[in-house]
C-alpha cells in the first residue's frame, strides 16, 4: 500500500509539473516539445498516486519491496537521466557559444581592418 | 624562393600593463630577423583597458567579444592562421615570459622539415632558461610528463610550456579542435593520435613581471585532476583509433 501522505505529495508534485510547463508556454518562455518529458513524468506520478495497486504490482514484478521504494528508485533514475541530458545540452551550447564568439570576433577584426584601409585611402 | 609565412599567436588576458612592451620586442625582432614573421594578439575579452592599449598602439589584434579562456583564445589564433594561409604558427605568451630570441630553435626544425611541432622547453639540457618555475609546479609538470609517457611512450619534459610552434598540419588540426581549459598537456595526446612529429627544444623563459597567472594554488588540485584525466582519456581514445 502507498501511504496517504505520499499519495498527496505525489499528486501535488504531478499538478505542479503540469502547471509549470503550461505557465512557461503561455508566457512564451518555452515550447511544449522542450517540456514534454516533465509532462510525461507528471502523468506517470499521477497514475502512480491515483492507482497505487498498479504501482505495487510493478514493484513486485521488479523485486522491489513496496511502491514507495519503487517511486524513490524510479524518480532518482529519471532525474539522473534528466541531469545528464541537461549537462550534455549545456556542453553543446558552450561549444556553440565558443565557435560563435570566435567567428564574430574574427569578422569584427576583419571589418575594422577594412574600415581602417578605407580611411587610409580616403 | 618564397619565404614561409609565420604567425605569432599572442593570447593576452588583462595584460594592459605589459602587452605594448611585449609587442615592442616582437617588432624589434621582426625587423632584425630574416623570417617572414607576423603576429596577432588575441585579446581574450579582457576586463581591463587592454583593448584601449592595443588600439592606441595600433597593435594587430582580434578582440574576443567574450572571455573564452586560454584554449579558446589560442584556437582563435590558429583559425586566423588557417584563414590567412600561414605555414607556421607559434604560440607566444602576452605576459612577456617567452624570449623572442629563442624563436629560431622552435621554427628552424619545422622549416627544415625535420618535425611538425616543436615545444619550447625549460627543462632539457640545451635549454638556456634560468627561470624554471616553483618547486610545486615542477613536481606537477613531472607527474603530467610521466602520465603522457605512460599513455603515449613519448617523453615531453616541459608539458605545460605555452611556447610552441606547428606547421600547417598542426594549424589545421588545432583550428578544428583545441582543448578549452589547460590545453597544453592534453593537446599532445591529440597530436600523437594524428602522427604529428614532435620535438622538444631548449628555449629561454622569464618570470612574469606583469599580469596574473591563470593557475593559482587554489586551482592547482583541480588542474592536476582535470589534466591527468584528460591525458588518460585522450590516450584511451588514441588506442581505440589505432585498432
Amino acid at each position: 500500500m502507498m501511504p496517504l501522505q505520499l499519495q498527496i505529495i505525489a499528486i501535488i508534485l504531478a499538478v505542479g509539473f503540469f502547471i509549470l510547463p503550461i505557465y512557461l508556454v503561455k508566457k512564451g518562455q518555452a515550447e511544449v516539445r522542450q517540456l514534454r518529458k516533465w509532462l510525461l513524468l507528471a502523468v506517470i506520478i499521477l497514475i502512480g498516486a491515483l492507482v497505487p495497486t498498479l504501482g505495487t504490482r510493478v514493484a513486485k514484478l521488479l523485486g522491489i519491496i513496496n511502491l514507495t521504494s519503487l517511486a524513490l528508485f524510479g524518480l532518482t533514475g529519471v532525474l539522473l537521466i534528466f541531469a545528464l541530458n541537461a549537462h550534455i545540452s549545456l556542453i553543446n551550447a558552450e561549444n556553440q557559444i565558443k565557435v560563435l564568439t570566435q567567428e564574430l570576433s574574427l569578422m569584427k577584426a576583419e571589418l575594422n581592418e577594412i574600415d581602417k584601409n578605407e580611411h587610409d585611402l580616403g | 624562393m618564397d619565404k614561409k609565412k609565420i604567425l605569432l599567436i599572442i593570447p593576452a588576458y588583462n595584460e594592459s600593463e605589459g602587452i605594448a612592451a611585449v609587442i615592442k620586442t616582437v617588432d624589434a625582432y621582426r625587423e632584425s630577423s630574416h623570417y617572414n614573421l607576423d603576429y596577432i594578439v588575441i585579446n581574450d575579452g579582457s576586463s581591463d583597458n587592454e583593448e584601449e592599449i592595443l588600439l592606441e598602439n595600433k597593435i594587430n589584434h582580434v578582440e574576443l567579444v567574450l572571455n573564452l579562456g586560454i584554449g579558446g583564445a589560442v584556437q582563435t589564433g590558429y583559425i586566423y592562421a588557417k584563414k590567412h594561409g600561414y605555414d607556421i604558427a607559434i604560440q607566444f605568451d602576452g605576459d612577456g615570459q617567452h624570449d623572442i630570441a629563442s624563436l629560431p630553435q622552435l621554427v628552424d626544425p619545422i622549416l627544415n622539415g625535420e618535425v611538425d611541432f616543436t615545444v619550447g622547453s625549460r627543462f632539457i639540457q640545451e635549454g638556456t632558461s634560468d627561470f624554471k618555475s616553483t618547486g610545486a609546479r615542477q613536481l606537477g609538470i613531472k607527474i603530467l610528463s610521466q602520465l603522457i609517457k605512460w599513455s603515449s611512450k613519448v617523453k615531453i619534459k616541459d608539458v605545460t610550456s605555452g611556447y610552441r610552434a606547428g606547421n600547417h598540419k598542426v594549424i589545421d588540426q588545432f583550428a578544428s579542435y583545441y582543448p578549452s581549459k589547460y590545453p597544453e598537456p592534453e593537446s599532445y595526446m591529440h597530436l600523437f593520435a594524428n602522427h604529428i612529429k614532435v620535438r622538444e627544444v631548449g628555449v629561454k623563459m622569464f618570470e612574469r613581471t606583469t599580469g596574473e597567472s591563470s593557475i593559482n594554488l587554489r586551482k592547482a588540485v583541480g588542474y592536476m585532476i582535470d589534466v591527468s584525466l584528460s591525458i588518460l582519456i585522450a590516450g584511451l581514445i588514441k588506442k581505440e583509433d589505432q585498432k
